[in-house]
């Protein structure tokens, strides 16, 4: 299904990556069937990241954006659709402009404990990927970048040569981060980076994570599942639901006007850290279909209190409501 | 008010280790009244946990030292031995727990499950209990209970797990159920649905419940009255609203401070507590919190304060407290500090 033309903010910088139709199918076949099954993981994601700017991508478990986050960085192939990074297709790279690519856009992962390799010094880690991507003439000198690297992400120069294991979650997390600027990249995907962390660091990786943003002109893809944080850091926000995309709207208007029956409910179920707020919550019913079989058409009508017959049966496309908010519901037709 | 449901007097609870005793839990005291739902908060390694494990008798008691007295029905459960131990946990006493995949046995459905639960409290047919199973996932929220009955819990979603563990919990019709980190592994909108449950349950059913969270958000929803804790201690009590409102101890306020606020400026930096915390092998001197405290001075730093009662079920653990509470030392923006 054709949907429109992604999101577009207000403000008109450029975007450095454009994401067309994505699509992530994994087939599931079961012993001795000749029966193939597809889960649908990512089904048709189109979105744009523009430079220096962040985008959030919201939602519950399962419902696509850490594969849409790992189709990005072709850690997985995409089973079809167009990603245009530098006016290239992404998805179609080889070679020297695959590994190009790679250097250019990185990743730091949601879990500090397993993202980094507990056999290898910290000062080694941050120095592989420049011998890989031959970046300073020496070793002394790759050195001495992570060194500074290090030192700005906060791991003082006398913890160059200590293995993870000697360092507690929101440093690991650092160190990622780290690792990721070693090759300048230009955009970072960035999976659940504060999620398993407790809330007195994680505002201390928030706050680094923009400080760098802005020190090195970075464009941030920027997943997680906790709304306070995804409004805090983005500029734009897209909220996903088994697979799709539902809503995709600047911070401020998506959190002020959500249109979407599943962002609403999404907003209103967050815990307030103030008791004195009495809202009324939309509790949603039942759980997240199974991706291996889809409601048909609109894919949150098994748990919309606003279904209609046509839900069951037609699609809806995103379409703009107007200044760039964009909602695939029917209610907006 | 009566009589408190459950006493925790001075418990310190140690673990002995290949590197010496390790006191996890340090001193910590407080009641829970009848019918109500206590919140215990904290970072993780400050003894929320062992607390409730310690209230339970649940840890390796070859390796681990309990002090203090547990008052549950004027008897001290530290007291208690194993045998006694086991009517106590399970009948009067129940837990829930963050994961339920692991708290769940894999290997039977969950309506065998819950029907050895209610079997090991009355003495029914099986056919009995299992008309009470399918009540109890009923009651919980789980659609065709008959049907779930049959399934194993790798079967079900992490919202119906959680759901089929609360049933258990109910099996017994105990008068306290504790909770530990119940929503933590669950998405937003199943959180909702779990918290709504607990609180109906908990009205349905008058039981009381401990709450032990990290999450600030969901006690502020939930918990009528809250235990913040801090490296093993309990560093501030009070009823949320005045804990939410007017929190008094630097380490609540500035782990309030730390959330970025649904309607804060976006973007802006966020406030920050200086460093980690610290290792229990490597306690300091003074007060827990005066390494990364914006208020601490000399005196924090040399000598630790004690729990102060400002009122009724209200206490604090700070130097600063008289100043806090007349509202001269507001916790502002530092500088970020790095550790």
């Amino acid at each position: 299904m054709a949907s429109t033309e992604p999101f577009v903010p207000a403000d008109d910088t450029r975007p450095i990556l454009q994401v067309k139709n994505l699509k992530k199918y994994y087939k599931i076949s079961r012993p001795f069937s000749r029966q193939v099954q597809y889960v649908k993981a990512v089904d048709d994601v189109s979105l744009h990241l523009y430079e220096k700017k962040t985008l959030g991508l919201v939602g519950e478990s399962g419902c696509g954006k850490s594969t849409t986050g790992k189709t990005l960085m072709r850690l997985q192939e995409p089973t079809e659709g167009e990603a245009y990074y530098k006016g290239k297709d992404l998805f179609k790279l080889k070679g020297k402009e695959f590994k190009q690519m790679r250097r250019e856009i990185q990743m730091i992962f949601q879990d500090p404990h397993s993202s980094l390799n507990p056999k290898k010094r910290i000062g080694e880690t941050v120095m592989e990927p420049m011998a890989i991507h031959k970046i300073g003439a020496s070793r002394s000198e790759r050195m001495e970048r992570a060194l500074d690297l290090l030192l700005q992400v906060g791991i003082r120069p006398d913890q160059f040569f200590r293995f993870p294991y000697e360092f507690s979650g929101g440093q690991r997390q650092r160190i990622g981060l780290a690792r990721a600027l070693a090759v300048n990249p230009k955009v970072i995907v960035c999976d659940e980076p504060v999620s398993a962390l407790d809330v007195s660091i994680q505002s201390q990786v928030i706050n680094l994570l923009q400080e760098i943003q802005e020190r090195y002109h970075l464009s941030y893809l920027f997943i997680s599942h906790d709304l306070s944080v995804v409004r805090h850091i983005s500029d734009d926000v897209a909220v996903m639901y088994l697979g799709h995309i539902v809503e995709i709207a600047a911070t401020d208007e998506l959190f002020a006007h959500p249109l979407h029956p599943y962002t609403k409910a999404l907003l209103s179920a967050i815990p307030i850290p103030n008791p004195t707020v009495k809202r009324k919550r939309i509790v949603i019913k039942g759980d997240v279909p199974s991706p291996l079989n889809p409601p048909s058409g609109c894919v949150f009508h098994t748990r919309c209190p606003f279904a209609t017959e046509r839900c069951t049966v037609e699609k809806p496309v995103l379409q703009d409501v107007g200044s760039g908010h964009q909602v695939a519901c029917h209610l907006y037709d | 008010m009566g009589e408190p449901l459950l006493e925790v007097k001075n418990l310190k609870t140690t673990f002995m280790t290949e590197n010496g005793p390790v006191m996890a839990v340090d001193g910590v005291s407080f009641i829970v009244e009848e019918g109500e739902m206590l919140g215990i908060v904290g970072e993780s390694g400050c003894g929320k946990s062992v607390t409730s494990e310690s209230i339970m008798r649940l840890l390796n008691e070859e390796i681990t030292k309990y002090e203090g007295e547990i008052i549950y029905k004027q008897q001290n459960l530290l007291k208690l031995t194993k045998k006694e131990m086991r009517t106590i946990r399970g009948n009067e006493i129940t837990m829930i727990f963050q994961d339920a995949m692991t708290a769940l046995n894999p290997v039977y459905t969950i309506g065998n499950q819950i029907v050895e639960a209610i079997r090991q409290h009355q003495k029914i047919s099986k056919k009995e209990a299992k008309k009470q199973a399918i009540e109890l996932l009923r009651l919980t929220g789980i659609p065709s209970p008959e049907q779930r009955f049959n399934e194993y819990p790798h079967e079900l979603s992490g919202g119906m797990r959680q759901r089929a563990m609360i049933a258990m919990a109910l099996a017994s019709r105990s008068k306290l159920l504790i909770a530990d980190e119940p929503t933590t592994a669950l998405d937003v909108t199943i959180q909702a649905q779990i918290l709504e449950l607990i609180n109906e349950l908990k009205e349905k059913l008058n039981m009381s419940v401990i709450m032990i969270s990290h999450d600030l958000g969901v006690v502020a929803e939930v918990c009528t009255h809250v235990v913040v804790m801090y490296l093993g201690q309990v560093i501030e009590e009070a009823d949320v609203k005045s804990l939410f409102e007017q929190p008094l101890h630097p380490y609540t306020q500035s782990l309030l401070q730390c959330i970025p606020k649904m309607d804060g400026e976006r973007k802006q930096k966020l406030y920050t507590i200086k460093g980690i915390v610290p290792s229990l092998a490597n306690i300091p001197k003074g007060c827990r919190f005066a390494d990364r405290c914006p208020f601490a001075n000399d005196l924090c730093k040399k000598e630790a304060p004690v729990l102060t009662e400002v009122g009724p079920r209200k206490r604090v653990r700070c130097w600063h407290y008289e100043k806090i509470l007349r509202g001269e030392m507001p916790v502002k923006d530092e500088e970020a500090v790095l550790s």
